[in-house]
Formats: structure tokens, C-alpha cells, sequence
């Protein structure tokens, strides 16, 4: 009984500690040419993080850019949702300078959500691009914009 | 029968009137220059292009040209070396008479007392110079004088000429039953024939009629003598008759008026007739002439646009008009005197059709519309708006292969443009001009003009059509 009782604290205490670095990040509705976005922990479903990124090591995105190269041959969108209250999905909408050129369906599930979406980059697409994040209703949480260059 | 009908219900009241005009103008220009060496010469000019017409219906190339060159040059010509005798038409009389008058009311000069003055001051050995102007302005020939305005009469003109007065030494010049002006003085002659009788006034007589058609009359000082120049002519007289003889020549005074008049009016009646037949020959030949159809190319205007609407585009900016009418006319007819115009009055937003009618053509009097092409005109109308979209950088080039492009910021992030709705509709980012990478190591930032898809848009008062892109670089992990 004390041994469990002792279980108890330390899972209680792992769960303090993780919740004190926890950021209380979300994600906005609006326009982001990677530039960071930091307030107050809302309720609903909520970005947190959205960045265009080289790879992903680690759950994470690593060399957050904004800047392709056409020989690179991919480009990802990383989202992080915190909180999600429910199983949901949302799209991450691919555009060459205004024009769809892929929409990837992504589910999340609660109590929070990472996620990302990879293209193929070809020697045609240099240009200007940019991802609209998406809920199933077609509410625009962020768009990030890159540039496929040469 | 049936043809001539077919022809009269085909001539409309603008027909008529068109004669009717130009055959009026024609009957003036007769009744005005009848009688002047300008006249004579048009006439002469009237009869090279005839000719000239003739050679060209002929194939005679040369002749053609030739005749066209001289006709060009006379009309030159008759300019220049008629200019007097045109402008004293024009000067010597108002508009009204200019419009409606005929010659033969001008006022009549009394002959019979310019006689009598000239007897009486040669009797009394009295010097005059008097001078009767034909129809050539004297104002660039003469000098000085003094206006006199005054009705002739025997006294009066010879109290110009009295030795006490003031004016008597200069000449007098008579028109209609009037003295015009006094002591004028008149340009030497330089002839070297005349007797050594003749002073300084019988010279100005000579000089002036030599290089005008004026008569002048001089009564010597010294031997009471009496000599009248025309042209080159000088000539001494001795009695009255022959003096009223040549006064009346010169004036243009008939001996039996009542039957000279008359004669006029029959005369300006067959000028009248001979007007209209010319000018309607004229008119028939150019608007009744052979049939041909000719092609016109024109721009179609579009007027009455709803100022809250833009006009977009339209599937013909230009239609191709197939025109009827005499070959003549056709030719003359330049392109801009031809309109295709829609009325955008009742147009909607979106896609118009309309119908080319005779109501959207504006054509020369004379000329139909055979065909169109093409007959419909879509017309695509939008409503004006504004909307604010965010501003992307255009990135080009490569950056150092150790170096990355983190994040930039756009100041303004946003541009308000103006424009037809479907564009803004379709647009959701404007880009910058491109930025080059190359010459990028470290953070900073640049300007960029932004590129505005559409001529339709614009930029709207406030928003810069420049932004500034601050980017942030840092070492590649």
C-alpha cells in the first residue's frame, strides 16, 4: 500500500514538473513570414507552432527557413496544436504563388497534436509559396510563406 | 417610269438642302467675282479640271498629273496675284450684301456732275486729280489722305480743288456718288514717253492706273487742259461727251439702264439655274454615282459606363464595316468620319451582349451599312471595390550555402488596392519585385517596389506601392 502510495507522488510530481515547461504557446489566426507567435493558453483547438522547416529530428522541426532551394527536393510544414479537445482534422493547403498546388489532410487528437506535411519540390517550382492552415471548415489559422528559389 | 419614281422617293430633304446650299454658294461666288479677272481665271481653272477629269477617265496618266499640277498652281496663283481684287470684293461691301446682295443695286455715280466740275475747273485753270477706283482695293497703292465721306456735287468738288485749300493738292477719289477721301497721294509713274507738258500730276494719274484698274482724270494748272489714264492709256479731252463716254464705260453705266437691268436679271436667273444643274450633277455624281461597297475597320467607342463600373473587356475593340454607296463618296471617306458606338447606359455587371444596329453608327450622308462583322459585342462590366491584401517577398537567386533565411517582416505587410471586383476577388497576396539572395550575408533589410497584377488596379491613396523587407539570416545548423 505505501509502495503504491509512494507511485502515486512520484507520477503527481512528474506531472508537475512537466507542467511547469509547458509554454503557454497557441497559435493565431493570421499571416506569418516566420515570425514567432507567443500569448496566452486559449481553450478550443489552438496552434501553437507552425513553421516551414528542412527535416523533422525528434517530433521537431530543425532549420526553420523560409528559403528553398530547388535542388533541396522537399519542403515541410510543421504544425503543433495545444490544446485539441477533441479528434479533429485540419489541411494544410499548398499554393504556388496563388494557385492550389496540394491540400494534405491531417487528424489530431486530443490532448495535443503534432503534425506535419511534406511536398516535392521540382525545378519548376521556383517562385513564391505559402501554406494556409486550415480547419475542416475552412477557417485559416496561419499562413506561413516561403520562396522556392533556383 | 417605275425607275424615276424609285429615284425621287429615294432622295431625302437633306438632299435637297445639300443642293439647295452648295448651289447658293455657288450662284454668290458668281455674283460677287462676276466681271473680275479673278473670275475669268477660276473659270479658266474650272475648265483644266474638267479637262483634267476627262484625261483621267481617259487612262491620259501624264496629262493628268500635269493638269492637276497647274490647277494646284493656278489656284496658287490666283491668290497671290488676284488678292486685291478679292479682298475689295469683300471689304467693299457688309455681310449682309456679301450674303444676299446683288450687283446691280450698288449707287450709281453721277457721272454728269464729275463732267461739269472737271469743265469748270479746267475752265478756270484749276488743278485736279480725281480718281474712280474699278474693283481693285487702292489701300496698299495710295498714301496719306484725309477721310472726306461727302455726297458729290459740282461745288463741293471744286472747293476740294480750290488753291486756298488745304487738300487741294492731293487726289480725290470718288465712289458710288460719294468723295471718299482727299489729298491723297498716289504713286509716280516712271515712264519716260510722256510729253514734257505733263507735271507731277499727270504722272500720278499714269502711276496709279497702271498698277490698278482705276480711271483717273487730271485738269492741269497751268494750260487748263483735261486728261484721263486707264491703264496704260493716256488720253487728252477736249470735249464733255467723250469724258462722260469713258466715265461711263468705266463705271459701268449703260446708256438705256432699264434695258441693261433687265438684261441682269435674266442673266443672274441662268446663273442661278446653271448653279443648281452644276451642283447637282455634282452631288449625283458623288452620292448617286456607280454602286461599290468598301470595308471599314473602326474602333468601337463604348460611352455611358456606369462610373461605379470598370470596364473589363470587350470581345471586338474594332468592327469591320461593309459600306454602300457611289464610288466617289467612298473614296473620299476617311475612317475617322466614321463611329460605331454602344451606349453602356442599361449595361450590368458581367458579361453584356449587344447587337451592332444602324443606331450604334454614325456614316457619312450618302453611304449604307451593307454588313457587319461580327453583328454581337460582348461587353464585360465589373463594379469597382477595395481590398487589402498581405504582401509576399519574391525571393530569387542563392544564398551562401552556410547561411539561412529564417524569417523576413514586410512594412507595410499590407497594400490597399482598388479595381474591378472579379480581379480582387481572385487575388489573395501581391508579390514584391524580385530580391536577389546573391548578395545577402547577414541580416538587414532591402526595399522592394511591389508588382500590381492587373492595369485595372491600383494602388489606392495612402498605400505605397514600396515596401520594406527586413530578413534575418542566420548560420546553417
Amino acid at each position: 500500500m505505501k509502495k503504491m502510495k509512494n507511485t502515486i507522488a512520484v507520477l503527481f510530481l512528474i506531472a508537475a514538473i512537466l507542467s511547469c515547461f509547458t509554454k503557454n504557446i497557441h497559435g493565431a489566426d493570421g499571416d506569418d513570414q516566420g515570425q514567432p507567435v507567443a500569448t496566452k493558453k486559449p481553450h478550443g483547438l489552438t496552434l501553437a507552432k507552425a513553421v516551414i522547416c528542412e527535416s523533422i529530428e525528434n517530433l521537431e522541426p530543425k532549420n526553420e527557413t523560409i528559403i528553398f532551394s530547388a535542388e533541396r527536393k522537399g519542403a515541410i510544414c510543421f504544425t503543433a496544436f495545444d490544446p485539441v479537445p477533441e479528434k479533429t482534422v485540419i489541411y494544410h493547403n499548398w499554393f504556388k504563388r496563388d494557385q492550389p498546388d496540394a491540400k494534405v489532410k491531417l487528424t489530431l487528437k486530443p490532448p495535443k497534436w503534432s503534425c506535419f506535411s511534406k511536398i516535392r519540390i521540382r525545378d519548376t517550382d521556383v517562385g513564391p509559396w505559402r501554406v494556409e492552415i486550415t480547419n475542416s471548415h475552412g477557417k485559416i489559422f496561419q499562413t506561413l510563406r516561403f520562396s522556392v528559389t533556383e | 417610269m417605275e425607275k424615276i419614281l424609285i429615284f425621287v422617293s429615294s432622295i431625302r430633304w437633306q438632299d435637297i438642302i445639300d443642293i439647295a446650299f452648295n448651289a447658293y454658294i455657288l450662284f454668290r461666288l458668281y455674283a460677287l467675282f462676276r466681271g473680275t479677272d479673278a473670275f475669268r481665271v477660276l473659270l479658266g481653272i474650272a475648265f483644266l479640271w474638267i479637262l483634267q477629269r476627262m484625261a483621267v477617265s481617259m487612262g491620259l496618266i501624264l496629262t493628268s498629273w500635269m493638269m492637276e499640277g497647274i490647277i494646284a498652281v493656278a489656284a496658287l496663283i490666283v491668290i497671290v496675284v488676284f488678292r486685291n481684287e478679292i479682298r475689295s470684293v469683300f471689304r467693299a461691301r457688309n455681310i449682309w450684301a456679301i450674303l444676299w446682295g446683288l450687283p446691280h443695286t450698288r449707287i450709281k455715280t453721277p457721272v454728269e456732275i464729275i463732267t461739269e466740275s472737271v469743265f469748270n475747273l479746267a475752265r478756270r485753270r484749276i488743278g485736279a486729280l480725281i480718281v474712280l477706283p474699278g474693283k481693285e482695293d487702292l489701300e496698299e497703292v495710295v498714301q496719306g489722305g484725309i477721310s472726306w465721306d461727302g455726297k458729290i456735287s459740282s461745288e463741293m468738288i471744286e472747293s476740294i480743288f480750290w488753291p486756298n485749300n488745304p487738300v487741294h493738292d492731293g487726289a480725290a477719289i470718288i465712289q458710288g456718288n460719294r468723295v471718299l477721301d482727299v489729298g491723297v497721294i498716289l504713286p509716280l509713274s516712271h515712264r519716260k514717253d510722256f510729253p514734257t507738258a505733263y507735271g507731277t500730276r499727270h504722272r500720278a494719274a499714269a502711276g496709279l492706273s497702271e498698277i490698278t484698274d482705276a480711271m483717273v482724270i487730271v485738269v492741269s494748272e497751268e494750260r487748263g487742259t483735261i486728261t484721263i489714264t486707264r491703264g496704260a492709256d493716256v488720253l487728252n479731252i477736249n470735249e464733255r461727251k467723250p469724258l462722260v463716254s469713258a466715265l461711263r464705260e468705266h463705271l459701268g453705266i449703260r446708256e438705256n439702264q432699264t434695258q441693261y437691268l433687265k438684261k441682269r436679271k435674266i442673266e443672274l436667273r441662268i446663273a442661278v439655274i446653271v448653279s443648281l444643274f452644276v451642283v447637282s450633277a455634282v452631288w449625283f455624281s458623288i452620292s448617286r454615282g456607280l454602286d461599290a461597297i468598301k470595308t471599314f475597320d473602326i474602333p468601337v467607342e463604348y460611352a455611358n459606363r456606369n462610373p461605379e463600373m470598370e470596364l473589363l473587356n470587350t470581345s471586338a475593340t474594332s468592327v469591320r464595316l461593309f459600306l454602300r454607296g457611289s464610288r466617289a463618296l467612298l473614296r473620299s471617306i476617311r475612317p475617322e468620319q466614321i463611329r460605331v458606338r454602344m451606349d453602356l447606359g442599361k449595361a450590368v455587371t458581367g458579361t453584356n451582349t449587344f447587337a451592332i444596329t444602324n443606331d450604334n453608327l454614325s456614316i457619312p450622308p450618302g453611304l449604307s451599312l451593307r454588313e457587319v462583322r461580327p453583328m454581337m459585342v460582348d461587353v464585360n462590366l465589373d463594379t469597382r471595390t477595395k481590398k487589402s491584401l498581405p504582401v509576399q517577398a519574391d525571393w530569387v537567386g542563392k544564398l551562401a550555402s552556410d547561411l539561412n533565411l529564417v524569417r523576413s517582416k514586410i512594412i507595410p505587410s499590407r497594400i490597399e488596392l482598388s479595381g474591378p471586383k472579379t480581379i480582387l476577388d481572385s487575388m489573395s497576396t501581391l508579390y514584391t519585385k524580385s530580391i536577389p539572395l546573391n548578395s545577402i550575408s547577414s541580416s538587414g533589410e532591402t526595399s522592394a517596389k511591389v508588382v500590381i497584377p492587373s492595369a485595372f488596379l491600383k494602388a489606392e491613396s495612402g498605400s505605397q506601392e514600396k515596401v520594406i523587407v527586413e530578413y534575418e539570416i542566420m548560420k546553417r545548423q
